[in-house]
């Protein structure tokens, strides 16, 4: 229980996590191809993401889990839409598609 | 007072136009980037400032010179600073960031990062004295100097985790007021002798994840303050039995993840006011713990054991009468001690699932009348008998599932009327009685007639053949009835009539059902009292039989056929479809067209009994009530004998087209007399007598027979009695004289009733000619007058 080992009002992730604000120019959408995002000095798209520290590598306070299993830590995404630079065709057009986006660390359980 | 706000919105603008930070609000807090502008790369610094809360530090600096850059703010009164992969300021105190962020008196400092550069020292602490809490983290080796806290006397609350091979003796002696301390997931070897002693208020010990292989006594030494104490993940193989013999304030223990093969007897004999134990996870085998291990325990009140556990000694447990949680889960148990629980009179909740649990003995729960929760999951039980579970009049929870459960007597539940819930899928349960015969057994009752306060019974994945009448009737406070995965072959009305007072789900999927037989309309209950709850019943997959005994429950899915009772019925239908007959096979019942549904009707051997003739096919279309029988191409010189039409049918079709039928029986003949349709095209039929017509006849195919006329009285009959297009006699030879007058005025007159009348033919005249296009003085010229 680790909201006691560290008292009230206190909280403490099984990962660890760096938050950022990021103005991509290009970005993986959910097929796996890439594409231009809008972001130039006129218009701008921010996104607040969040990322593992350790990815792959062991979650913190994850010692007394059950044997067999391997606690670690993985990077999460969501799909999250954004003004894009499309080219059908040949004509380039502006249009909105979804990204995948890093959203969070969790510490997830591997059976080995 | 001005200038003593907190940071905010003026102070954010402020900062973006002043200097090369930026900062924007963000929810509730301030993010602040310096340098601004660093788009998709780590600025050096993240602050997120939340006003008079907390500050977080983020660096991205490889030189503790660039805290230079950092911008000098008025934070002001900040309960809690977190600094994250920052380095050391140097050799200077890390007071001097906080003081330059305007920053004043925090009660907590977490400081963690891997990239201190250099060591650190008592220095890096100065001017934090008013520090309540502080944890200090990093995963590389670090060195910590014996007076590195011995300024912070007003600490309550320290967390060091930084690699820590060897803690200085002497480091805790200032912290009089500390009450927690975290030391877990250093490299502890060994504590220093006396190192608790100076720390009276010590309350929580957290030594976790050390490599304290050799604990004594004498490591505890001064700790008697301490409650709870977490060695897990130490690697310990034993422990001296005395070893906690000083700790005589324990309430908590976690000794999970270790390596212990054995445990010393009397381990917690000085330890009086102990509640909980954690033992989970144990890294090797240990099978067995000692005699009385928790026994005698005034205070104890949850048990944790989880260490492949194979046997129990009966006195573990002895008069530790407070327990009310125990956790077996995940060992090796096969049987039990009888008395194991036999002190136990206050447990709430047992967990034993995931053992090899073979069987219980009778009064294993003879004394556990407290008991409300109870996981015996995940083991190989075979029969519940009628005394296991009867003094657990509160049980609330019962999980049996994926055991070998076959037998449940029937008296099983007899006592546990407080049940709510019972979960026992994946069985081998049956409910059969045996030596009763298969009738019998629909009407009894199933052992969980008595548990009217019932909300969900999960019997998934067993052998069930029957709903039986007490889950109708007696579980009213059924919510959920899980049945998939059994062998119900047939549902009826009744088995639907829940009297639950709760919208109850049941779920009948993947079972044999090929019958579901429904009535048009029920009887109204006798006191008027109509049921406001809906029963949602998921039947997809089963292999139903689309015939004319599904007629109702096919309207119904349709939504043509609306009865009183439907409002109480909520069919999950998506993926049910007709299994036979061959036509309908695969079709979703709800699109089976219902005049499809038809029943055959087989031939008797014995003659008197005849159901269908032979060489005749005869079914029953419950759609319109229709018996019907084809007796198609069969040479056939007469009309055979026919059965006679039953009470609840009203239409009786005969088709014999296209056979040599010369003439017809008897109006009044058996069966015969009952025929409402008569199909006799293509035959040898040369006239029809009214006496050879069944009385109620409604259709009427004669075409392409040999029929030259039709007299006055037949005509009569078919005026009195055919409604409209009911009658065919087109292909037939008719012979248009006088004497065919009356018939030529039939159809004049009953243009509606005759479907082909343009197609008549008279057939005495030079050229066939239509009847349609003559009148009476064609055929049969007025004699002239004189």
């Amino acid at each position: 229980d680790i909201s006691s080992r560290l008292g009230p009002n206190d909280e403490v992730f099984l990962c660890r996590s760096r938050r950022r604000y990021l103005y991509p120019k290009s970005g993986l959408k959910s097929d796996n191809t890439w594409q231009f995002i809008v972001n130039n000095d006129e218009f701008k798209q921010g996104i607040l993401i969040e990322e593992c520290e350790n990815e792959e590598m062991p979650c913190d306070y994850s010692l007394s889990f059950p044997q067999r299993y391997k606690p670690i830590c993985k990077q999460h995404y969501v799909l999250r839409m954004l003004a894009s630079i499309r080219n059908t065709s040949g004509e380039l057009d502006v249009g909105q598609e979804s990204f995948k986006i890093p959203s969070c660390c969790k510490c997830v359980l591997k059976v080995l | 007072q001005a200038g003593e706000t907190a940071f905010g919105r003026d102070e954010c603008n402020e900062l973006s136009v002043s200097s090369p930070c930026q900062c924007a609000p963000s929810m509730a807090e301030y993010e602040i980037y310096c340098p601004a502008n660093a788009y998709n790369v780590f600025p050096k610094f993240r602050l997120a400032i939340r006003p008079n809360s907390n500050v977080q530090i983020e660096c991205n600096l490889t030189d503790a010179n660039e805290y230079k850059q950092l911008p000098p703010l008025r934070i002001g009164e900040i309960e809690r600073v977190q600094i994250q992969r920052c380095p050391l300021p140097g050799h200077t105190p890390i007071a001097g960031i906080l003081e330059h962020l305007g920053i004043r008196s925090p009660k907590m400092l977490i400081f963690e990062s891997d990239n201190l550069g250099v060591n650190i020292t008592r220095r890096h602490l100065d001017r934090l004295q008013n520090l309540k809490r502080l944890r200090f983290t990093s995963r590389r080796f670090t060195y910590i100097p014996a007076d590195f806290l011995a300024d912070l006397r007003n600490l309550s609350w320290l967390d060091l985790r930084a690699n820590i091979v060897e803690l200085p003796a002497h480091l805790f002696d200032n912290l009089e007021n500390l009450e927690s301390l975290e030391l877990g997931s250093n490299g502890l070897k060994h504590l220093p002798h006396g190192v608790f002693s100076r720390m009276p208020k010590l309350r929580h010990l957290n030594l976790w994840s050390n490599q304290l292989h050799n604990l004594t006594k004498h490591d505890f030494e001064g700790a008697s303050s301490v409650v709870d104490v977490d060695l897990h993940a130490n690697g310990i193989e034993q422990l001296p039995r005395d070893v906690f013999s000083l700790l005589t304030n324990l309430t908590e223990i976690n000794l999970s993840a270790n390596h212990f093969r054995s445990l010393p007897g009397g381990l917690f004999e000085h330890n009086k006011q102990l509640r909980q134990v954690r033992l989970l996870n144990n890294r090797v085998p240990l099978s067995t713990l000692p005699a009385r291990l928790f026994a005698n325990q005034p205070e104890l009140r949850v048990l944790l054991l989880r260490c492949d556990l194979e046997t129990l000694p009966s006195d573990l447990l002895e008069q530790s009468t407070e327990i009310t949680n125990i956790s077996l889960r995940d060992n090796y148990l096969s049987t039990l001690p009888a008395k194991l629980l036999e002190h136990q009179t206050n447990l709430l909740s047992l967990d034993l699932s995931n053992n090899k649990l073979t069987y219980l003995p009778d009064a294993f729960f003879e004394h556990t009348t407290k008991l409300v929760d109870l996981n015996l999951a995940e083991n190989m039980l075979t029969d519940i008998s009628s005394d296991i579970f009867s003094k657990l009049e509160k049980l609330e929870t019962l999980n049996m599932n994926n055991n070998l459960v076959k037998n449940i007597a029937s008296n099983a539940f007899a006592a546990n009327t407080a049940l709510l819930h019972i979960s026992m899928e994946h069985n081998l349960i049956d409910l059969q009685q045996p030596l009763l015969g298969s009738i019998l057994q629909e009407q009894l009752n199933s052992p969980f007639s008595h548990l009217a306060s019932l909300q969900s019974l999960n019997l998934r994945n067993n052998s069930i053949m029957f709903i039986y009448r007490d889950w109708n009737f007696n579980l009213i406070n059924l919510q959920e009835l899980d049945l998939s995965y059994n062998n119900i072959s047939s549902l009826i009305y009744e088995d639907l009539q829940f009297l639950s007072k709760s919208n109850l789900f049941v779920n009948i999927t993947h079972n044999q059902i090929s019958r579901i037989n429904f009535y048009p309309q029920l009887p109204v209950m006798p006191d008027g009292e109509v049921s406001t709850s809906v029963l949602r019943m998921d039947l997809n997959d089963n292999p139903l039989v689309c015939d004319c005994t599904l007629l109702w429950f096919v309207q119904l899915v349709r939504g043509a056929h609306v009865p009183d009772y439907a409002k109480q019925f909520k069919f999950d239908t998506d993926r049910l479809t007709c299994s036979q007959p061959h036509n309908l096979q695969d079709l979703p019942v709800r699109l089976v067209p219902p005049k499809e549904l038809i029943c055959s009707i087989g031939s008797a051997e014995e003659p008197g009994q005849r159901q269908c003739p032979r060489g005749c096919r005869c079914w029953v279309r419950t759609f319109d009530k229709a018996l019907v029988i084809k007796c198609h191409e069969g040479n056939l010189t007469k009309v055979p004998e026919l059965p006679t039409l039953y009470d609840n049918l009203h239409i009786m079709e005969l088709h014999m087209d296209n056979n040599t039928l010369l003439g017809l029986p008897a109006a009044h003949s058996p069966g015969y007399a009952n025929v409402t349709s008569l199909h006799l095209a293509g035959n040898n039929l040369t006239h029809i007598d009214v006496d050879r017509l069944p009385p109620n006849l409604k259709h009427l195919d004669v075409r392409r027979n040999h029929l030259q006329a039709l007299n006055t009285t037949v005509l009569g009959f078919l005026n009195r009695t055919m409604p409209r297009r009911s009658l065919m006699l087109s292909g037939n030879p008719w012979i248009c004289n006088c004497e065919a007058k009356p018939l030529l005025l039939f159809t004049q007159s009953n243009y509606e009733r005759i479907g082909d009348r343009g197609e008549m033919l008279c057939m005495d005249a030079e050229m066939p000619t239509r009847m349609a296009e003559l009148s009476t003085n064609d055929i049969c010229p007025e004699e002239k007058g004189v």
